[in-house]
């Protein structure tokens, strides 16, 4: 059977039930019998609804041969970072469990080998520790004993 | 009590909670014919608007998905991240998160060399696809004997003090001190070991000395500080398989902190203990058709069971690993065969020429690890000419490779973890 789905830029997408399902939240639609009209998904544009359907679609296709689909993970995952975000948020908001856990472990390796600085940089974070929290944490984990 | 021995053992967390945590990634999806929207708690807001925004490269992520992104970071790393801000330190602080983050954390072999009264330790890393490794500087310039490693945490002779046992995670800067045994051992010919026992959730320290005096056994964090002890594995004397005089017991293998194993010298089994319930039995070896010569084989833990490494000839060592713990199954999992191995040497100009080109003989090759959950055994060359050779062989490929570090006969290798496992005082080693 097939599912039409629409991304936020209203391109609809023509996919197998199978290869839909793989997302979590398109599976439970179906199973409550709502997917019956296109499905609207507002939260991914086109460009990240064709790179997530290629995904599921080689799932459906490898599933047999773990070295194939490793490789096809592997150069998957190779792209830009604004891209990675897009599947990111694309991944969580769909439910697609083992893109979301494939796009974080990216994220996690480029994050790695950054100093903090530059992490709050990446991920816009704000640092809300005080000088003096900080300066208590950091007494904290200072060798407590000699060497 | 049955448990599941896997590669990637969950020690701290059983599989219902890890699945919990992952499963709550997305919450309280609602859906509606029109309209699919996910609700976030507290992040709804700023998701829609990083869509309708798209000039701000880098969106905030909803905290979950943060969480599963910093969960796969190295510990050694996420030790730096504490301090981003106070989300980051509240997730890595906690109990969960540090469980969870272990399991992601890569194997490394720790290989202590004497120098003097004091230990220097080398930390050795696989690569994860070729066969090749890392060797780094690992702990203190001048530290005591490491005996065990279970969760991140390391059981370490203390350097100055003999007889003081200590538990440290090098990572967190945290350490435990033990109080002395009530056999006043002074820890230089005993075998002692540090596990974790997943159904009270308790570090315990097991050590055996003289087996007429019994286990000694300290469960860390413990209300009354004191050493409990319970008898040791043989009634009477002439049960012992080794000799009084020249035996003394050694550092068990242990199995993920769950199970012990101890060579006895016996041709027939070892001496097992379940962390959880303390109570030690035989584990008899495997019988392949011949009598087992009690000086030819080594045990090492592998991929998550205790493995039997058995020389058979100058040409052939067996590799059994034993399935199934209570049912005492063991299954042949590899034989390595001089005839169908790859040997590739290293172009190292250290070695000695003669080497270069021949198989060892492989009687004289003495097991002491594993790597990559199993899939990699490393050996050290008995003889002692040969100081500081090691072998490493690949079984799927049967590929055999040599190097040279610095490594003696003394010499100890302790598979560790790095994690982030940390406390203020040892109460906070046990469970809630």
């Amino acid at each position: 059977m097939a599912l039409e789905l629409k991304s936020s830029d209203n391109k609809i997408f023509e996919v197998e039930e199978l290869v839909a399902v793989q997302s979590e939240t398109i599976k439970s639609l179906v199973e409550d019998g709502c997917a019956d009209n296109v499905i609207p998904l507002p939260n991914v544009d086109s460009k990240t609804l064709e790179l997530v359907l290629d995904w599921c679609k080689n799932h459906v296709d490898m599933k047999l041969d773990e070295e194939k689909l490793k490789e096809y993970e592997d150069k998957f995952i190779e792209v830009d970072q604004a891209v990675l975000y897009d599947l990111l948020l694309a991944a969580n908001y769909l439910n697609i469990k083992d893109l979301l856990n494939r796009a974080c472990q990216k994220v996690a390796d480029m994050l790695k080998g950054k100093t903090p600085e530059q992490i709050r940089e990446t991920l816009n974070i704000v640092n809300d520790f005080s000088p003096e929290e900080e300066e208590e944490i950091r007494k904290e984990n200072l060798w407590a004993f000699e060497e | 009590m049955r448990y599941e021995l896997k590669g990637n053992i969950l020690q701290y967390c059983n599989e219902e909670e890890e699945e919990e945590a992952l499963a709550n990634l997305i919450e309280n999806v609602i859906f509606d014919s029109e309209d699919i929207y996910t609700h976030y708690k507290t992040k709804e807001k700023s998701l829609l608007k990083y869509h309708k925004d798209k000039k701000t490269p880098l969106p905030n992520l909803p905290e979950l998905v943060i969480y599963n992104i910093i969960v796969k970071i190295p510990a050694d790393y996420l030790q730096k991240y504490r301090y981003l801000c106070k989300s980051w330190h509240d997730i890595i602080s906690s109990k969960m998160f540090i469980a969870q983050n272990f399991i992601h954390s890569k194997a490394e072999l720790l290989i202590l060399v004497k120098k003097r009264s004091y230990f220097k330790a080398t930390s050795l890393r696989m690569d994860e696809k070729e066969f090749d490794f890392k060797l780094d500087n690992f702990g203190l310039a001048r530290m005591g004997r490491i005996r065990s490693s279970c969760n991140g945490l390391l059981l370490i002779n203390d350097p100055k003090i003999e007889g003081k046992l200590n538990v440290i995670n090098f990572l967190t800067k945290c350490k435990a001190i033990l109080p002395q045994c009530p056999s006043g051992c002074p820890h230089k010919t005993c075998g002692v070991a540090l596990g974790f026992s997943l159904s009270t959730k308790e570090y315990k320290v097991v050590h055996i000395y003289a087996d007429g005096f019994g286990y000694e056994i300290f469960t860390l964090g413990c209300s009354d500080n004191k050493w409990k002890c319970i008898p040791g594995p043989f009634k009477e004397p002439h049960e012992r398989p080794f000799n009084l005089d020249t035996f003394h017991w050694s550092d068990p293998v242990s199995i993920h902190g769950q199970v012990l194993h101890w060579y006895v010298s016996s041709k027939e089994y070892v001496i097992s203990m379940d962390v959880n319930d303390e109570t030690p039995r035989k584990t008899y070896l495997p019988t392949p058709g011949k009598k087992i010569d009690r000086k030819r084989y080594s045990l090492l833990e592998m991929g998550g069971y205790l493995s039997f490494v058995y020389n058979v000839s100058n040409i052939k060592i067996d590799v059994w690993i034993l399935k199934d713990f209570a049912a005492q199954v063991w299954v042949k999992k590899h034989s390595i065969l001089s005839e169908s191995v790859n040997y590739t040497v290293s172009k190292n100009p250290s070695l000695p020429n003669k080497y270069e080109h021949s198989l060892p003989n492989f009687h004289k090759l003495v097991a002491l690890a594993s790597l990559r959950n199993g899939e990699v055994m490393m050996f050290k060359h008995e003889n002692s000419k040969n100081d500081g050779r090691i072998y490493l062989y690949e079984i799927k490929h049967m590929e055999l490779k040599t190097f040279k570090i610095n490594i003696k006969d003394e010499s100890k290798v302790v598979p560790h973890r790095s994690s982030l496992v940390c406390w203020k005082t040892e109460s906070d080693l046990l469970p809630r």
